[in-house]
């Protein structure tokens, strides 16, 4: 469903020749858009065609039909394919070709026939229970738990033995099955647009109740009963044809596929061919539905999963054999915990790889904290999960220079070597503590895990450990919190315990992505002054990324400021916001300290100009469209600004001497 | 206490359904009375038996009774063999169930590693083939796929026997056939629920600890999806027992699902009736069973109830 807009037109005119149409819904120009995305789908093509094959074969059935699906012949019995009886004869010597092209009439019309009594029945029933809600809602809800208790076919079957069996008890049979699932799903996605404000908007403007449904509501979720309806379609015309092959569907001697499989179950032995053609029709008609159902839902229903673009993998693997070589060009070992030279990192998007991070180098020392700073996609998080080896698998990759954490070239290591660099040297803490602890398992299961793997500590060692852990920062009670979830911390304790976790095996490396800009102020200090204590205690290296300024001035020996992929300028923390000498820089502290205080924003403060778009960057510096130093200066385009010293920073700005002039 | 609350629902349902049931089958045409008789019996001894049976009581005494018959095995007796319909039932309920269960595990272990497999190699021809054997296994229709199972490994290589239930290897062919919805429609949850949690900040957490990559998945994204995974199971375990009246047909098996297409075929009505009861009443319990497991496997919905 699009909810974005919501009363321009109906949303669905797209149908397939043979599927049940929604109820009239006011008309409005053909949605030609929404078939050519069913259409882009293979699923949707295969599909679609398919369907229109079954139409055209139902449609014109007398006329394809070589033979009279009625006429026996005694002398011609039970005979194997040939030119005259394309698909063989059966036990009465009819044209199995014949029946099977009549058949379809029967089975296709069962399976119409099926969806349109569920859809009649439910759709009115779940739409109608979520409009008046109360008592109406209640019993029908009830009625179909108890219509939920019996299995499909084993309901059907009951029908059909109280009806008697014919084709018209069948199509009601099985429609009557299917009366719950439209009524549930009618009945839901009625309750969630009718909880759009534009819908209370109209009630409470007077509209009539049968207006709002007929316009608003149908139109809204037409597009998910359609997709129901062909995917129902499938499951109806098998259990429809199961009544027949049962014997209790469609009666002989008229034709119907389930009905030809069951008298075809006595020859399996000596003549298979007859229930292979039947079967086969059977089966791809269901096929069919089910993947143009498919196609619809990617269309209709916002929560389908989405096709992901072919070939990333060989992409990447590309990708991963440049950083190689680059790496080997210069594999000079390093002391330092974390350094990056020249390291480059590329999404992958629909129109080819994308870079985000654009040639970093940075070093930090052991006992040392540098923050990097940068407004949202400057490639700054991109960067931290660069060097946390934790760069998303098969959509994004290191497509140039190299990182080396804790003396170890990461690009040169294996995977059974990543995973060792990871327990061992790498500590990592996430924005939103809530989302990177696992709701499912236990603080102790989690903590327990990050001391246990690689390890051969006892349970009892690794619970006096996980205790520790949780006292050294600062949670009271440790014993108790153990045994219960994430869900019962507040966010500063879930941020603690991910700490916890980070500092389980005594990492060289903290890699902190914004890791307190999900908490609140007072809370943000605390976790903040933890994370130095930590660092004091045991001399490990910190990354810290963020957005906001007044943290990396208290916490931060040294800063970068990133900007569209790059360092612009780098530093000790207080000689950078001293005297800043990129422009970039310079409107970062100039707006922050006054604008951000004054309105209570944590977060960075606009600057003029747009944000830079990472793929299509101006030539030059990339800066240039929103700098106020540039003034149109022919170098500023010519040339990309390199990282030099000026100062006592560096920075990557072809006018930075003009600063403070 | 949820738990009592939970079979404290379940009741009422139970009781509509039977009161359902008894309603329906009441409407079958035919005589009941007549076809126990015989059609050689006057129209005197007919009408003996009718009252014997107590069709000629009001309603709510008939319903009493079919009420008692599920506790008295004399009371429900099978109009064609004679004999007590629980005796019936129980005879072939182990053949039914072994076919069920047996078709969901294997359904579970296939449809779980191919749900992983593509997830993981999501776009790779792995996928594609995996993703397409699942469709085809939604829409196989299982009475088709059961004669072709017959016609490949009984006929045509002479391996398995292709009707009966004498010995396990007559349960092989069924088990697989059965297997082949569940195992396709959990291939798919899976696929889609490790998909969902694939970029997860949680799994990047568990990476960063230095687990495996099969330890990420195995502990805790798959972790995830059980939840879902168990309703699943629970509908699919439901929708094999009701299809056990196709599976034994093709098969030749005397089960439930058999018994209860014969008793329809020949309007055998304290049969039909029971049979279906049981049917429900097996729906019900896995429905009770299913949202308890859930209850046990997700801790925020453990608290949500506590909390109540």
């Amino acid at each position: 469903m699009r909810r974005s807009e919501p009363a321009i037109a109906p949303q669905m005119q797209v149908t397939a020749g043979t599927l049940p149409q929604a109820p009239e819904i006011a008309p409005a120009p053909p949605r030609w858009s929404q078939l050519r995305q069913i259409l882009r789908q293979p699923k949707g093509m295969i599909g679609l065609a398919l369907v229109l094959f079954y139409a055209v074969i139902a449609l014109f059935a007398p006329w394809i039909a070589t033979h009279d699906p009625y006429a026996q012949s005694f002398i011609a019995t039970l005979q194997p394919p040939s030119s005259t009886h394309w698909f063989g004869t059966d036990e009465l010597g009819r044209d199995v070709f014949s029946r099977i092209v009549t058949g379809a009439r029967t089975s296709l019309g069962i399976g119409i026939g099926g969806v349109l009594v569920a859809f009649v029945i439910g759709v009115p029933l779940g739409v109608l229970s979520a409009w008046r809600g109360g008592k109406i809602d209640f019993l029908t809800m009830r009625a179909v738990d108890v219509m939920l208790s019996f299995p499909d076919i084993v309901f059907a079957l009951a029908v059909v033995a109280v009806l008697g069996a014919s084709t018209q008890n069948v199509i009601f049979a099985v429609g009557l099955v299917s009366v719950p699932v439209f009524a549930r799903t009618a009945r839901a996605v009625t309750l969630s647009t009718l909880a759009e404000p534009y819908i209370e908007g109209s009630v409470s403007l007077g509209c009539s109740p049968t207006r709002v449904v007929l316009r608003h509501v149908l139109p809204n979720i037409a597009g998910i009963l359609l997709t129901l309806s062909s995917l129902l379609f499938a499951s109806t015309l098998l259990t429809a044809s199961g009544l027949g092959f049962l014997g209790l569907g469609t009666q002989p001697p008229n034709p119907e596929w389930g009905t030809m499989l069951g008298e075809s179950r006595s020859y399996i032995r000596t003549h298979p061919h007859l229930a292979t053609f039947a079967g086969l029709f059977l089966a791809v008609s269901a096929l069919a539905f089910n993947l143009l159902g498919e196609a619809l839902r990617s269309v209709y229903d916002p929560s389908a999963p989405k096709v992901q673009k072919r070939g990333a993998g060989a992409w990447m693997n590309g990708a991963r054999g440049i950083a190689q070589r680059l790496s080997d060009a210069d594999a000079a070992a390093s002391a330092a915990p974390v350094e990056t030279r020249n390291l480059h990192v590329a999404y992958l998007t629909e129109d080819g790889p994308l870079e985000v991070v654009r040639g970093v180098s940075l070093r930090i020392e052991a006992g040392r904290t540098l923050a990097i700073v940068g407004e949202s996609g400057s490639g700054k998080s991109t960067l931290l999960r660069a060097i946390a080896t934790l760069l998303p698998q098969g959509r994004a990759a290191i497509s140039g220079g190299s990182v080396t954490v804790g003396g170890q070239q990461v690009e040169r290591l294996n995977t059974r070597q990543i995973r060792e660099l990871r327990r061992q040297k790498i500590g990592v803490v996430f924005q939103d503590a809530a989302s990177a602890l696992n709701p499912v398992l236990t603080i102790g299961d989690q903590i327990g895990e990050a001391l246990r793997t690689g390890s051969s500590l006892s349970p009892d060692e690794i619970r006096s450990r996980s205790i520790a852990l949780l006292e050294d920062v600062n949670i009271s009670d440790p014993e108790k919190r153990l045994a219960m979830y994430p869900h019962q911390f507040s966010g500063g304790m879930k941020q603690r315990i991910i700490i916890a976790m980070a500092l389980a095996q005594d990492p060289q490396v903290l890699l902190a992505d914004e890791p307190t800009s999900a908490l609140d102020v007072t809370i943000q200090q605390q976790i903040l002054a933890l994370l130095r204590d930590m660092q004091r205690k045991r001399g490990m290296a910190i990354l810290l990324v963020t957005h906001d300024l007044g943290l990396v001035a208290r916490y931060a020996d040294d800063v970068g400021v990133m900007y569209a992929g790059r360092i612009v300028e780098a530093g000790e923390v207080a000689e950078v916001f001293r005297a800043p000498r990129h422009p970039y820089t310079l409107s970062l502290r100039d707006s922050a300290p006054s604008v951000a205080a004054a309105r209570g924003l944590r977060s960075l403060p606009a600057i003029p100009g747009e944000p830079p778009n990472i793929g299509k960057l101006p030539d030059g510096c990339a800066f240039r469209p929103r700098c106020g130093r540039c003034d149109g200066r022919s170098l500023c385009a010519e040339a990309v600004p390199e990282l030099r010293p000026v100062g006592a920073q560096t920075t990557a700005c072809h006018f930075a001497e003009e600063t403070g002039a | 206490m949820f738990v009592l609350n939970r079979l404290a629902a379940a009741l009422p349902t139970l009781f509509i359904v039977s009161l359902l049931v008894f309603w329906f089958v009441d409407l079958i045409p035919g005589d009941p009375a007549r076809i126990l008789a015989g059609p050689m019996a006057s129209q005197d001894e007919v009408e003996v038996i009718r009252d014997r049976m107590g069709l000629n009581e009001p309603g709510p005494q008939r319903y009493l009774h079919f009420v008692g018959g599920l506790f008295d095995p004399d009371i429900a007796v099978s109009l064609r063999t004679g004999r007590p319909v629980a005796t019936e039932i129980s005879e072939r309920l182990p053949n039914t169930l072994i076919i069920a269960i047996g078709g969901l595990a294997l359904g579970v272990i296939l449809g779980t590693t191919t749900g992983i497999i593509c997830a993981l190699r999501q776009g790779t021809w792995v996928d594609t083939v995996i993703t397409i054997l699942t469709l085809g296994g939604i829409s196989m229709p299982i009475y088709w796929l059961g004669l072709l199972c017959i016609w490949l490994f009984a006929v045509h290589l002479g391996w398995l026997p292709a009707a009966g239930a004498e010995s396990w290897r007559h349960f092989v062919l069924p088990i697989l056939a059965v297997a082949t919805r569940p195992a396709a429609t959990f291939s798919r949850l899976v696929t889609a629920s490790l998909l969902e949690v694939m970029g997860r900040d949680y799994l990047d957490t568990a990476r960063s600890k230095g687990l495996t990559e099969a330890q990420v998945i195995l502990r805790h994204a798959l972790r995830n999806s059980l939840v879902a995974a168990v309703s699943v199971a629970g509908v699919q375990f439901g929708a094999m027992l009701g299809g056990s009246v196709i599976t034994e047909t093709v098969f030749g098996i005397p089960g439930i699902g058999r018994l209860l297409v014969d008793a329809v075929s020949r309007a055998d009505y304290p049969v039909i009736q029971y049979s279906i009861l049981m049917f429900a009443f097996f729906f019900v319990v896995i429905n009770l069973v299913t949202d308890l497991i859930t209850l046990w496997l997700d801790p925020r919905m453990r608290q949500n109830v506590r909390a109540r």
